[in-house]
């Protein structure tokens, strides 16, 4: 998972910390360092070949563009960080809006580029300022990354979302980039860099910014500044909490960030959002408290528009009694494809309904001209009616999904947008569960872990339905059985790259369990084959030889023990009992290589072919 | 006179009502008068029908009365085997060879009174695929029909699906499903168990029982070890044609424990007891369900990978319509029936 880095440039003397002590008509006594910073930042992040977004203050690109055209020269993002680094806090809306709007106009200006991304100087969007987001929307921002949803004393709005989400103003929505935190002991507990970083042990943070990338699924938003790498920089004397906060650890920073770099992969916001699903909130103020309350929407892409390659979509529904799912689903996929630039089609496989499903979808696909119907003569299972619908499907690509609502067709679009950043399969990965704990999750959970151990595989959800696949990929494989636990591993067998997304999960409406106790025994036979066709498929005697090996070894030490006992003692025989193990124990090394010849017999055998028999036939005729 | 046709070539168009098929393979009755009851029957519901004989090698007596009916009546045709393939593969070459829109299938002894034709061609017209007779009522001995009770209970256990009278060689299908079940060995009798399983409509229906068929049968063991066998047969095929290891694995891993309970129980006597192990032939035992154990899930192994290389050949749903129909997806669903065995 690639993870988002932010650069906030501002000098050593403009920083929060300081505004006590200097003032900004002294700015101009101190020697500006940002510059040199800057360049050293990014050579460090040149070697690591990384990108970065970059909030630069308004006055840094007043006086210093040459430094902006540079970042941008390295295919960095820029965004704004306020004029002079004043606190949203400390201005009224007309104050704000003045600033934000001279600084967005020098960095454009110094750019000839439109900004799209906001920092607030400290973090300052908080409870209290959280007007300041209808006036950047009006001034023309798509994104801010400006709330830390944390308890702290200058900044934070702890019962915000912790990620990434949309917030609708009066004026327009506004995507929103909280900076990253991790969940500890029921508080979010800040992670995501500058003086964390510096202060909290290296280990601590990375292992915290794995966590949320493995566990949650989501990219971090790291943020640093250009004077925490350094150390030739001129003391203040100010509050000891604002020298440990501003020159703590400043001489390992560099150190880490090399660490850093090495271990986790970072790009730009835009970047590393790109592809995402952001939910929609909205805010409200009850009894003096900011709620974050989320809406139905839920889709927004970051920056630009996503082109598609795609030039059709096939979306495979199976369906098994779902009369009264048909209708809302048709209505919810037409709202989420309808802004996609391409053609679909609506596969819904029909698996034996008893119900009028067929008949419904019948009436439908008159104002649904999308929908075709395969009808199934029974009830094959899933899996299989998801392989009826995919040798129908003639879109080059193709989206697979539940068709009792649980899975929201708003997220296609994202997942196609992820299959043209060049994977074969995107999986979904429901990672808020709207199902029962003990009889559902519990079970899938296991299941899954095991299978993840065995397997060394990285998907976390084996049972969400909601896939999308490049067309080459469904016509490669060929599912059977219970085959689709296994999909990932099945594709990798093709040479597929594989990606997971999360995805919208939404409560069940009725359905029974699929995983339980019996189950167990049948995963772990499927694991056992998998795990056999995937290494020896191609070359069983291999396979099988490696099975047999161990038993070669102990008939030979079982024969040499005998021997070494008939010539070393005074017994005139061999060991009887020995012996005959011995023998047992060759005989099945000899049998096992025979089954590997077997094997071999069998990958290569010819296919049979249209004879039906090989019987001959021949005809009394009247004559 | 004979001339040898090639089974692979393409099947004939349906030009017809209805084909019967009259596999020669156990034992005849006067085939003649056969012909002449049941195309009687056949003709109060139709006019458009044909037989054709399938003559097993072991049965080449029936072959001079079937050379002259072929001369003297229309609608006729007779093929037959210069080996013994039995009655499955009778009955597949009669299929492959069949033209009516309709396919049945008539022992060629009297099994059912004649009247029964009727019985069976309604139930195939009220929405089934596939109907199945069972000789109701019996005028049979009571041993008959205890062994055959035994049988099909066994079976339904074994599958899950209930029929009644497996050996009644009176049965008709819409001709798709002839050409989509393979059948072979003695697989006609489960015919109504794989149609099921493939998701096509089966019924049931009674046929009264012909007074000629009314012979206690006590078969020779050998048929009562092949029934058995056929037996295993239907629970592998209903059960692990796809997932061979569940089965062997099953197995293989409970020998496979047995023999190293007794491997380690023999290891705890020699290790902490002294008991010398040279003259014990428990671990003999032992040493063999070990053995065994893992070759029987050796087994299942190379089940899978046979199952897995022969995946893209083999489907397991079944197409009945598409809609709305377009030439192209009726390719599709066709070419991947062609693949399907």
């Amino acid at each position: 998972m690639i993870n988002a880095l932010t650069i906030d440039v501002e000098d050593y003397y403009q920083v929060s910390a300081f505004e006590g002590e200097i003032d900004y008509s002294d700015w101009d006594r101190f020697e500006s360092r940002v510059s040199g910073n800057t360049e050293r930042l990014l050579g460090l992040l040149a070697e690591h070949n990384m990108r970065a977004t970059f909030f630069v203050l308004g006055c840094i690109a007043q006086k210093q563009p040459a430094l902006l055209r540079m970042i941008r020269k390295e295919g960095h993002e820029i965004g704004c960080h306020g004029l002079r680094h004043v606190r949203i806090n400390t201005q009224s809306p007309e104050e704000f809006r003045k600033d934000v709007r001279e600084a967005k106009a020098s960095i454009e200006s110094a750019l000839g580029e439109p900004v799209k991304g906001y920092r607030a100087a400290s973090f300052s969007l908080r409870d209290d300022t959280l007007w300041a987001l209808e006036v950047l929307v009006e001034e023309g921002f798509e994104f801010d990354s400006s709330i830390f949803p944390v308890l702290h004393d200058r900044y934070g709005i702890p019962g915000a979302p912790r990620f990434p989400f949309v917030i609708k103003t009066p004026s327009g929505p506004i995507a929103e980039l909280p900076l990253t935190t991790r969940r500890l002991f029921g508080h979010n507990f800040p992670i995501a860099g500058g003086g964390y970083f510096r202060l909290l042990p290296y280990g601590f943070i990375r292992n915290s910014m794995r966590a949320v990338n493995d566990q949650e699924g989501t990219p971090c938003i790291f943020y640093f500044h250009p004077w925490e790498i350094d150390t030739g920089q001129p003391r203040q004397k100010t509050t000891l909490l604002s020298r440990i906060r501003h020159y703590h650890n400043i001489d390992k920073m560099e150190d880490r960030l090399h660490r850093l770099l090495t271990d986790l992969r970072f790009t730009s916001v835009s970047e590393a959002f790109r592809s995402y699903r952001l939910r929609t909130f909205q805010i409200t103020r009850k009894e003096g408290k900011t709620l974050f309350e989320p809406t139905e929407e839920n889709l927004r892409f970051l920056g630009s528009r996503p082109q598609f390659s795609t030039k059709k979509l096939s979306v495979v529904i199976p369906v098994y009694n779902e009369a009264e799912n048909l209708a809302p689903l048709c209505t919810e996929l037409r709202q989420a494809l309808a802004h996609l630039p391409f053609d679909s089609e609506w596969i819904f496989v029909d698996d034996g309904s008893t119900d009028d499903s067929v008949e419904r979808l019948k009436r439908l696909s008159v104002e649904f001209p999308a929908i075709k119907v395969v009808k199934l003569r029974g009830n094959f299972g899933q899996t299989q009616a998801m392989q009826a619908g995919f040798t129908i499907a003639n879109g080059d690509a193709v989206a697979s999904m539940d068709g009792d609502l649980q899975n929201d067709p708003a997220d296609i679009p994202v997942m196609l947008q992820r299959l043209e950043e060049g994977y074969d399969l995107v999986c979904g990965w429901r990672k808020e569960r709207k199902d029962a704990w003990l009889s559902r999750r519990f079970p899938s959970l296991v299941a899954n872990r095991l299978i993840r151990v065995a397997l060394k595989s990285t998907i976390h959800d084996r049972g969400c339905s909601l896939k999308a696949y490049r067309s080459e990929l469904v016509k490669a494989f060929r599912l059977y059985s219970d085959m689709h636990r296994f999909l990932q591993e099945v594709s990798v067998i093709s040479g597929a790259r594989v990606s997971e997304l999360v995805v919208n999960h939404r409560a069940r409406r009725y359905g029974k369990t699929k995983y339980g106790i019996s189950r167990t025994f049948k995963v772990l036979a499927d694991l056992c084959a998998l795990k056999m066709i995937i290494r020896f498929r191609s070359k069983p005697l291999l396979g099988f030889s490696l099975i047999a090996f161990p038993f070669a070894v102990l008939s030979t030490l079982i024969f040499g023990w005998s021997a070494w006992i008939r010539l070393t003692s005074d017994m005139q025989e061999f060991p009887a009992v020995d012996v005959s193990v011995g023998i047992l124990f060759f005989a099945s090394f000899v049998f096992l290589m025979m089954l590997g010849f077997i094997g071999e017999l069998a990958i290569n055998a010819p296919n049979r072919t249209t004879s039906r028999s090989d019987h001959l036939v021949f005809e009394e005729r009247k004559q | 006179m004979s001339d040898v046709t090639s089974p692979e070539k393409e099947s004939p168009a349906e030009t017809l009502d209805a084909t019967i098929v009259v596999p020669v393979v156990e034992r005849f009755d006067d085939l003649e008068q056969l012909y002449l009851d049941f195309s009687a029957a056949v003709a109060r519901v139709t006019d458009s029908f044909e037989f054709i004989f399938v003559v097993d090698a072991s049965q080449v007596n029936a072959l001079p009365v079937l050379k002259k009916m072929v001369q003297s009546y229309s609608g006729i045709r007779v093929y037959g085997f210069n080996g013994y393939f039995g009655e499955a593969t009778a009955l597949d070459a009669g299929f492959a060879r069949a033209r009516g829109r309709f396919v049945f299938t008539l022992a060629s002894y009297y099994q059912v009174v004649p009247e029964a034709f009727e019985t069976v061609y309604r139930a195939l017209m009220n929405r089934s695929d596939l109907v199945v007779s069972r000789r109701h009522p019996r005028v049979d001995s009571s041993f008959n029909r205890a062994q055959s009770g035994t049988f099909h209970y066994l079976s339904y256990l074994l599958s899950g699906y209930r029929f009644h009278d497996v050996s009644c060689g009176f049965r008709g299908m819409r001709r798709e499903l002839t050409q989509e079940i393979p059948l072979y060995g003695d697989l006609h009798r489960f015919l109504a168990a794989l149609a099921m399983k493939r998701g096509y409509r089966v019924t049931e229906v009674a046929a009264p029982q012909h007074p000629q068929d009314a012979r206690t049968r006590i078969h020779r063991i050998a048929d009562y070890a092949h029934r058995l066998l056929d037996l295993m047969n239907l629970f592998f095929l209903m059960k692990f044609t796809k997932r061979p290891l569940r089965f062997f694995g099953a197995i293989g891993s409970s020998i496979t424990a047995v023999g190293f309970a007794l491997c380690a129980y023999l290891t705890v006597l020699r290790l902490f007891y002294g008991q010398a192990l040279a003259d014990r032939p428990l671990l003999v035992l032992g040493t063999v369900l070990l053995v065994a154990g893992i070759q029987t899930v050796a087994i299942g192994l190379i089940g899978e990978i046979i199952v897995y290389t022969h995946a893209r050949e083999s489907r397991d749903y079944h197409i009945e319509a598409v809609f709305p129909e377009s030439a192209q997806d009726k390719a599709a669903a066709s070419a991947a029936a062609d693949k399907g065995i």
